[in-house]
């Protein structure tokens, strides 16, 4: 297999989404068949890739002997990749339908397709260097697709998005120049690269790993930083279903797993004060994510603000600094990524078919759009952590890894997940209920009309529902991926 | 995949039975509405009969594992790698005496079901998730690992809400939240518990769960034996909740009024049960001579039950009582188990009591429930006053209840007598080996179980007495048009006369019954227990006199309630008065402003402090001293320029004008502009970047210098 490949999946997508500025007047059809052509070409070579690569490497570009722009597969990257490029066409299907009526689709796919190279870059950087610049470039191209609508409060979502995320990169950067300096190397390396510069400076380091934590965290939606998150609510659902469910804030708790296991090192890190502040930062923003989602009505805002809510479980798990921690983490990052995005689509195929949004508009509906919020309440389930559901093994996990840390800060952060899994049934339960069990016969607005979307959203939901169960019930591969391939 | 696979089919035949009802009717099944004729599919009949199949079909199953199992010799069944730590299921003693309960219990309901809903709407929803929860049930009661106990414990849990749910009702909506959160939070805090314990034992089977804890228990190591307390007490927390241990049992007196009776007899009768089956395992396979798990179980028992008796005695609701006594019931059990650590070695008669009670109380719920079920589908209403005398002219149901309320209120001649019998039995060989303050305790404790036992009898009666023997205030139409019909009857006379038989033939059946439920996991009664329990004077006169003593208590409290609790009209009819004072209800009262209120007002206040205003305001501080600075340098280098002016430029001066004018207005404009941009948070963040860089250039050139 040849190495150069690597940088395939990467780049080719970021050129077709160019080229398709090229062609603006392209008919819709015939875009979406190049689109969804180029997501599978995209999926069939990381694929490949993983299957036959076992750890690549390929340098791009050298600019000094220790800044090089290069490419590697390790266990991580493959992880992030495949959940990235599996859920790509699935979603690319489901905006086909969302975006049918929509005037400006041809800078919508652009960007959208750009996305999916800059996320996968970041999958397969080799380095802090290399991670950092594809970080930026997803920042950027992910910006117009927050302010597609191009309604002032999009618009204004959209600035104050940029902002907060070049603000988040500046602080790693940072971290990074930090890191050349006291690092042996940029190479992400697991158990951290610290050399013999750093005897003396632990300290600062720490305080410099704060500071890189956080500017990371501002992707994970890390509160204070998370408000970006709500805002960007405004963008279509495809956006916010993939890219601020998945995509980007997973790229951005990805990158606080990197930092902390493969450049600081947990050893390093754990017992210190940055690793108790962090867990703080973590159990704070659970539960108010959480609380916030139970008083939101508007059902998009209410799942953005799950979704800063599960984001830190992820970036908890990561900052227990143990195995067992992180795979906590990663299961999590698997399994709310796949019913998280289950549970946008249903809400977004309730938005884009009957034009309902609030919880309050939707006595009822569940009997008639019998798909979308079957699979609307199976994907809550597996948040809220039922088993045998996916949401319930990465919380098991999470709890294990809790049990397995001992200590007063970890326990406390477990009882942050246990109230915010209440939390969690208590704001997704609430709408099943409504959509099913309309109190005292009392329906919704235009209950005769309301209808089921067709297949192109079906697939995808459905597709996110059967993923949960599955993984739900034999994780076992994929605790042991994690456990051979990553640890 | 290995051991008996019969038992798979006996859990999971049941989920595919839903699936297969909702397929064979699915389609033809549209809700009726009565403004569209066209709308003609409309088959309940064949729902019944699906779902009747399914649970017959269920029994046969049952039946041939019992049969099957002695020939592969192993009553284990073990699905590896299955849902991660795999399925273990057994079908021993016990397991197999509350299968075959259930599978009665949800018979039962079934065939009085048919005529209870008749056309009734959402009845597919219904029947395909009852057949689930009773797939779960029968996971839970067949389980031999915690773990899978807990699987099937949560699956019960959810699907069931939709019995509570079901008539959509408000109030029936608001008992459901109620529900459901207590079974979510029982749920995780069970899951917390569960994970501490296998952390502990290395172990969730119950088969070498007994022997790890033992070791810990002789270790003694202080902190591993705290760690498995804690453990112990949020896995009591989570099965509590399911059963109606107080403080939790605010879900039974809500749920039960709201819901269909012949989901309340399921959800009273055996969902009830599935969280006893937990505290049974505790206390006999983990804390099985641990005082303290014990003491707790009892005190908590004593608690529950004077609290659901008492809440019955003043409630007027047919429904709501059958609820409240249901909680009180629960106590009854709770006692029973609690004794079992106490006792230790000499727990048998504690133990089988307690095991037989439970057997009992879902018979005793079965028909009670299936009673009110027959007089709510004539009449649609549940308050004593508005269905006074509605059994008067009832012979067949008069019985079937009267049969039920005795037997639950313990007389003599009934199955209920027996456990109650050997539960007494058991506290009273307790007070004979404490002493000091735990003996008095135990003599309050006894004198608490029998005026508890005297309180059953009096809501009891006071049921009797309202629906079948006082004065109708109204006409109620011929007796053929209220009558149930023959299937509804058949369903409430099987329970009747298991408990007519359990209680005349005590002598014959009881012992057997009791050493057979005995086997549980590994532990099965030994010689010397079954001799204890064969030399049973069931009927001696001690025995007598407990419950003499009991339904004289009674009597009282019956009189005192027609007393007090009533009122007699002029025209001789007696009015039920709501005395319970409103307030005293701890879900309105703690839980739900708890919970709904101050939790989530607290969380949110600080967390937008936190999040958002205190940002704001350092920010805020942060733009006044930057700007302050600014205005410093700039004052600075302006009166510089100023000074220049007037000294060394002077002679060049061409006017008092305004050199910066331009420039001034300009920045005035932009000074507008940018205040927009700097009220952000965003904006501070990205001056703090700037901060943070010059830092680092500083930080730089320090290293490389």
């Amino acid at each position: 297999m040849p190495t150069f490949l690597i940088a395939f999946p990467v780049f080719f997508p970021i050129f077709a989404g160019a080229l398709l500025i090229a062609f603006p007047g392209m008919k819709r059809r015939t875009r979406n068949i190049c689109t969804f052509t180029v997501s599978i070409i995209n999926l069939v070579v990381v694929m490949l890739l993983i299957i036959n690569g076992m750890t690549m490497d390929m340098e791009m570009i050298r600019f000094t002997s220790q800044l090089v722009f290069a490419f590697r597969i390790d266990g991580l990257g493959k992880f992030f990749a495949i959940l990235v490029s599996v859920l790509w066409p699935f979603s690319l299907l489901y905006s086909y339908e969302y975006m049918e009526d929509d005037s400006r689709q041809g800078t919508f796919y652009t960007f959208f397709m750009m996305t999916l190279g800059a996320v996968l870059g970041i999958a397969f950087a080799r380095d802090f260097f290399s991670m950092y610049v594809f970080y930026e470039i997803l920042s950027l191209v992910t910006f117009p697709l927050v302010m597609h609508e191009m309604s002032p409060e999009a618009v204004k979502a959209g600035w104050h998005y940029l902002v907060y995320m070049l603000g988040g990169a500046a602080f790693a950067f940072i971290g990074m120049v930090i890191i050349l300096i006291y690092g042996d190397t940029l190479t992400f390396t697991y158990g951290g690269v610290l050399g013999q510069a750093a005897s003396g400076n632990e300290s600062m380091l720490v305080f410099v790993f704060f500071i890189t934590f956080m500017g990371l965290g501002v992707k994970a939606a890390i509160m204070p930083f998370g408000k970006w998150l709500i805002e960007a609510a405004v963008a279509p659902m495809p956006v916010t279903g993939l890219l601020h469910a998945v995509a980007v804030v997973k790229a951005g708790a990805f990158a606080i797993i990197r930092l902390i296991y493969y450049v600081y090192g947990a050893d390093f890190l754990k017992g210190s004060w940055a690793q108790y502040l962090c867990m703080a930062v973590c159990a704070f923003t659970i539960l108010y994510g959480s609380t916030m989602a139970v008083k939101e009505l508007h059902l998009k805002r209410r799942l953005a603000y799950s979704t800063i809510s599960n984001l830190s479980y992820v970036v908890f798990g990561a900052v227990l600094m143990s195995p067992a921690g992180m795979t906590g983490s990663l299961t999590h990052l698997v399994m709310h990524a796949v019913a998280k995005i289950g549970l946008f689509f249903s809400i977004g195929a309730l938005m884009h078919t009957n034009h309902k949004v609030y919880q309050y508009e939707i006595d009822g509906i569940g009997k008639k759009m019998k798909w979308t919020f079957a699979a609307f309440t199976l994907c809550g389930m597996s948040l809220i952590g039922i088993p045998q559901f996916g949401g319930f093994i990465s919380k098991f996990r999470l709890l294990d890894a809790v049990i397995d840390d001992g200590g007063i800060p970890a326990y406390i952060g477990g009882m942050c997940l246990i109230i915010s899994a209440l939390l969690t049934a208590v704001y997704l339960l609430t709408t099943v209920q409504k959509a099913y069990f309309p109190a005292d016969g009392h329906l919704c607005d235009g209950y005769d009309k309301v209808r089921d979307p067709g297949w192109k959203m079906l697939v995808p939901i459905w597709f996110s529902v059967i993923m949960s169960v599955v993984l739900g019930l034999a994780w076992q591969p994929l605790v042991d991926f994690i456990k051979w391939g990553i640890l | 995949m290995k051991g008996n696979i019969l038992l798979l089919i006996v859990v999971f035949w049941p989920f595919m039975g839903a699936f297969f009802t909702w397929l064979m009717c699915g389609r033809s099944f549209t809700a009726p509405d009565e403004n569209d004729n066209t709308r003609k599919c409309y088959y309940p009949s064949r729902l019944y009969m699906m779902t009747l199949g399914v649970v017959i079909f269920e029994a046969m199953i049952i039946i041939a594992a019992l049969l099957y199992g002695p020939v592969v010799n192993t009553d284990a069944f073990e699905l590896h790698r299955i849902c991660g730590f795999g399925l273990y299921f057994r079908f021993d003693g016990f397991r197999v005496v509350y299968a075959c309960v259930s599978t009665l219990m949800w018979f039962s309901s079934t065939l009085v079901s048919g005529e209870y809903f008749g056309k009734g709407k959402d009845l597919m929803r219904y029947q395909t998730l009852g057949l689930i929860t009773y797939g779960a049930t029968l996971g839970v009661f067949l389980s031999a690992d915690l773990y899978t106990t807990f699987i099937f414990f949560e699956i019960m849990s959810i699907a069931s809400y939709a019995y509570v749910a079901h008539t959509e009702k408000a109030a029936a909506l608001r008992a459901a939240g109620t529900y459901l959160a207590v079974a979510v939070i029982g749920g995780l805090v069970m899951l917390m518990g569960l994970m501490m314990l296998y952390r502990i034992c290395g172990t969730l089977r119950l088969e070498y769960l007994k022997e790890a804890a033992e070791e810990i228990f002789k270790a003694g190591v202080p902190g591993s034996l705290k760690e498995l307390y804690v453990a112990g007490g949020l896995i009591l927390f989570g099965f509590g909740a399911k059963a109606g241990m107080f403080p939790l049992h605010i879900w039974l007196p809500k749920a039960h009024p709201v819901a269909p009776a012949p989901a309340s007899a399921l959800l009273s009768g055996v969902l009830t049960k599935s969280g006893i089956f937990g505290v049974l395992v505790l206390c006999l396979e983990i804390f099985g001579e641990s005082f303290g798990f014990g003491f707790t179980v009892v005190v908590l028992g004593l608690i529950t039950m004077v609290t659901g008796a008492l809440l019955a005695v003043f409630s007027t609701d047919l429904k709501r009582t059958l609820a409240c006594s249901s909680v009180s019931q629960i106590g009854f059990i709770l006692t029973g188990i609690g004794l079992v650590p106490l006792l230790a070695e000499e727990s048998t008669l504690a133990l089988s009591g307690a095991l037989l009670y439970m057997v009992n109380h879902s018979l005793f719920k079965l028909v009670l429930f299936l009673c009110a079920a027959a007089v709510y589908m004539k009449c649609h209403k549940l308050d004593l006053n508005e269905i006074q005398g509605f059994g008067r002219d009832l012979p067949v149901l008069k019985i079937l209840f009267l049969i039920g309320a005795l037997g639950i209120s313990g007389v003599p001649l009934l199955s209920g007598y027996v456990a109650k019998t050997l539960i007494h039995e058991g506290m009273v060989e307790y007070i004979h080996m404490s002493s000091g303050g735990i003996r008095t305790f135990f003599k309050a404790a006894e004198w608490v179980y029998l005026i508890s036992g005297g309180m059953t009898f009096a809501y009891m009666t006071k049921l009797f007495w309202a629906v079948f023997v006082d004065k109708p205030k109204k006409e109620y139409g011929p007796v053929a048009e209220r009558t149930a019909g023959r299937a509804a009857h058949l369903a409430i006379v099987l329970p009747a006369f298991l408990i007519v038989f359990l209680g005349i033939g005590a002598k014959l059946y009881v012992g057997k019954v009791v050493i057979f439920m005995g086997h549980f996991n590994t532990a099965a009664f030994d010689h010397e227990q079954t001799e204890i329990l064969h030399g049973l004077h069931l009927f001696s006169l001690e025995n007598l006199k407990g419950s003499a003593i009991s339904i004289a208590f009674g009597i009282v409290i019956f009189v005192l309630i027609r007393k007090f609790l009533c009122r007699k009209e002029a025209d001789g009819h007696m009015v039920y008065l709501d005395r319970w004072p409103k307030f005293l209800d701890i879900e309105e009262l703690i839980y739900r402003p708890l919970l709904l209120k101050l939790f989530p007002f607290l969380f949110r206040s600080v967390g937008v402090f936190v999040a958002e205003k205190l940002p704001a305001l350092i920010y805020k501080r942060l733009m006044a001293a930057a700007s302050a600075c600014a205005k410093c340098v700039s004052g600075f280098v302006q009166s510089l320029v100023d000074l220049s002016d007037r000294t060394v430029f002077a002679p060049f001066r061409v006017k008092k004008a305004d050199r910066f004018k331009e420039t001034r207005t300009f920045l005035a404009g932009e000074e507008k502009r940018f205040k927009v941009i700097s009220a952000t948070l965003s904006y501070g963040m990205l001056l703090i970047c700037f901060g943070l860089i010059f830092t680092l250039i500083y930080l730089l050139y320090l290293l490389f210098s």
